[in-house]
């Protein structure tokens, strides 16, 4: 579904991805995990269009999107939930929900209003709030409700958990459980291996820009060398 | 679409009777007032309804999307002009230039909308701000087609409605309308998207909106409801002068929308109803009638910055 191959993005004269390569396929969650600075945003960042590899491509559903304007990706299926959220902050909760509903990819099985507020009941509750004024989990929780209202095929998400209370992280890694469930492809970065360990089918590891290792949740946890590098006990 | 939530009350539902009793309520009012109003009073009640349009239609630019164009009497102008040049060319009815008139400057907002939404912030201001000159200078020098600084006289009123007090009730109705459709367009998912542009366009484009479509529609609406304005005063006045692309006009719009509040829809109209009160009360007692009035604004900029309707109404 996704095919990333040898990502090479700059920022001004200084590299930050030095040849990142991945794949997910369908139903599928991958996790990205390294330290800060390793490269995770970015390669987030190059896979909607927000910043333009000078080397390397981007296959979506088949189709090269390297280049394409972001919301031209957004069309295409990829959704994205920035590390620093952003809501619409002089918006209400319901009012972010419907401005962020695309016509054109809604389906009959898809998401809605009332489905992400099933997933996420204090949205619900908060539907006519403004969005400035929520707490920051509940923030993040309106940023992926957001997300989803696009219905995506792939949902990008940049550190959910960053930030969070240890007591949302579970409920956050409970959701999205529930979206893998519905069949929606997630490629999520992480510094927080824990948050994962439950949740990924596969692994990279990113370190300076590139691509450290890469396999399968279970293989990754069961080397115990390279584990511990980025559990960080 | 949006599928009602059990348990969770509709939002919309209630708001929308007391708006709309409101609306005719003032409206009725509205019709009433040449039968109090002298002569003199109805013109510049004439004038608060128009310049309100047109402060309206530029705050669907600045209010909604987030876009401070300093060129709006461009449209306003523009149509004033397409509206005496069809009666005096094409020796067409007073009804048809007013339908042709906003149309023109719908067209010339599309055509300079292209260019000026690939920009943003003072970059945007000072494109529109120079293709408005660049708009005046042609009605100024032109001599042969718009009569230069002399204008285009006798744009005269149809006889239906060529009484101050006819002509009052007549262009009260016509802005009603065009409130009443801006009003729609706010509340429309349009508007809804152009709020969140203005809030943060990088996030609206990753939900996959393209936002140059929708600034360039904003632009080319508010260029539309300009221009009936501008049409409706070129019949109040009876002629049309450069004057009215100028940036004087211009400025005269922003300042309306700053003194009566962009955050909220009505504050326009409020600025334009209580400017032009201060202007004409002011010129009693002084020619230099504009000083006070920077005085005002001044205080309402350091103590009110959302207008004086934010004074009355919590800030959405």
């Amino acid at each position: 579904m996704l095919d990333v191959s040898d990502l090479h993005v700059y920022y001004g004269l200084s590299q930050a991805l030095f040849g990142v390569s991945l794949r997910a396929e369908r139903g599928e969650l991958i996790a990205l995990v390294g330290r800060n600075g390793a490269g995770k945003s970015t390669t987030l960042k190059a896979i909607v269009g927000l910043c333009r590899p000078r080397r390397g491509r981007v296959v979506f559903g088949g189709r090269d999107v390297t280049g394409w304007p972001p919301y031209r990706i957004a069309r295409a299926g990829i959704g994205y939930v920035p590390e620093d959220r952003r809501v619409f902050r002089s918006l209400t909760v319901q009012e972010n929900l419907e401005a962020a509903r695309l016509p054109e990819r809604e389906r009959a099985d898809g998401w809605t209003m009332a489905g992400v507020f099933e997933l996420f009941p204090d949205l619900a509750r908060l539907r006519g709030h403004l969005a400035g004024r929520l707490s920051g989990g509940q923030q993040q929780m309106l940023t992926i409700g957001r997300a989803l209202m696009t219905n995506p095929d792939l949902l990008l998400l940049d550190e959910p958990s960053e930030g969070l209370a240890p007591l949302l992280v579970q409920l956050l890694a409970e959701r999205v459980a529930l979206m893998k469930e519905r069949g929606l492809t997630i490629v999520l970065s992480e510094q927080n291996v824990e948050f994962v360990r439950e949740l990924a089918d596969r692994v990279y590891t990113l370190e300076k820009g590139e691509v450290r290792y890469e396999g399968r949740m279970q293989d990754f946890l069961a080397s115990e060398e390279i584990a511990r590098a980025y559990l960080g006990v | 679409m949006t599928a009602a939530v059990p348990g969770v009350p509709a939002v919309r539902s209630w708001v929308r009777l007391p708006v709309a009793a409101a609306f005719f309520a003032a409206l009725g009012g509205v019709l009433l007032l040449p039968e109090v109003l002298s002569v003199y009073q109805i013109y510049l009640a004439l004038e608060v309804l128009i310049f309100g349009l047109a402060a309206t239609s530029l705050n669907l630019l600045v209010g909604y999307a987030g876009m401070v164009s300093f060129g709006h009497a461009a449209y306003f102008g523009a149509a004033s002009y397409c509206a005496a040049l069809a009666m005096k060319y094409a020796g067409v009815s007073m009804w048809t230039a007013l339908l042709v008139a906003p149309l023109g400057s719908t067209v010339l907002a599309f055509v300079y909308g292209i260019f000026c939404v690939r920009l943003s912030r003072i970059y945007f201001a000072m494109l529109t701000l120079a293709f408005a000159q660049l708009t005046y200078t042609v009605a100024f020098q032109w001599y042969g087609v718009t009569g230069g600084d002399t204008g285009l006289l006798g744009v005269m009123p149809a006889d239906a409605i060529a009484e101050p007090q006819t002509y009052f009730r007549f262009t009260a109705l016509v802005v009603a309308a065009c409130i009443a459709v801006l009003y729609a367009v706010v509340r429309s998912p349009f508007g809804l998207t152009l709020r969140s542009i203005q809030q943060n366009r990088v996030r609206v484009e990753l939900l996959g909106v393209n936002p140059y479509l929708y600034q360039l529609g904003a632009f080319v609406i508010a260029g539309f409801f300009a221009g009936v304005a501008g049409a409706l005063y070129a019949f109040e006045k009876g002629a049309v002068f450069p004057d009215y692309l100028s940036l004087g006009h211009s400025l005269k719009f922003i300042l309306m929308t700053l003194l009566g509040g962009f955050t909220v829809f009505l504050g326009p109209l409020l600025g334009a109803l209580v400017f032009e009160l201060l202007n004409s009360v002011l010129t009693n007692y002084t020619q230099y009638w504009q000083l006070p009035l920077a005085v005002c604004l001044a205080a309402v900029i350091l103590f009110a910055p959302s207008g004086l309707s934010g004074l009355f109404l919590r800030k959405r």
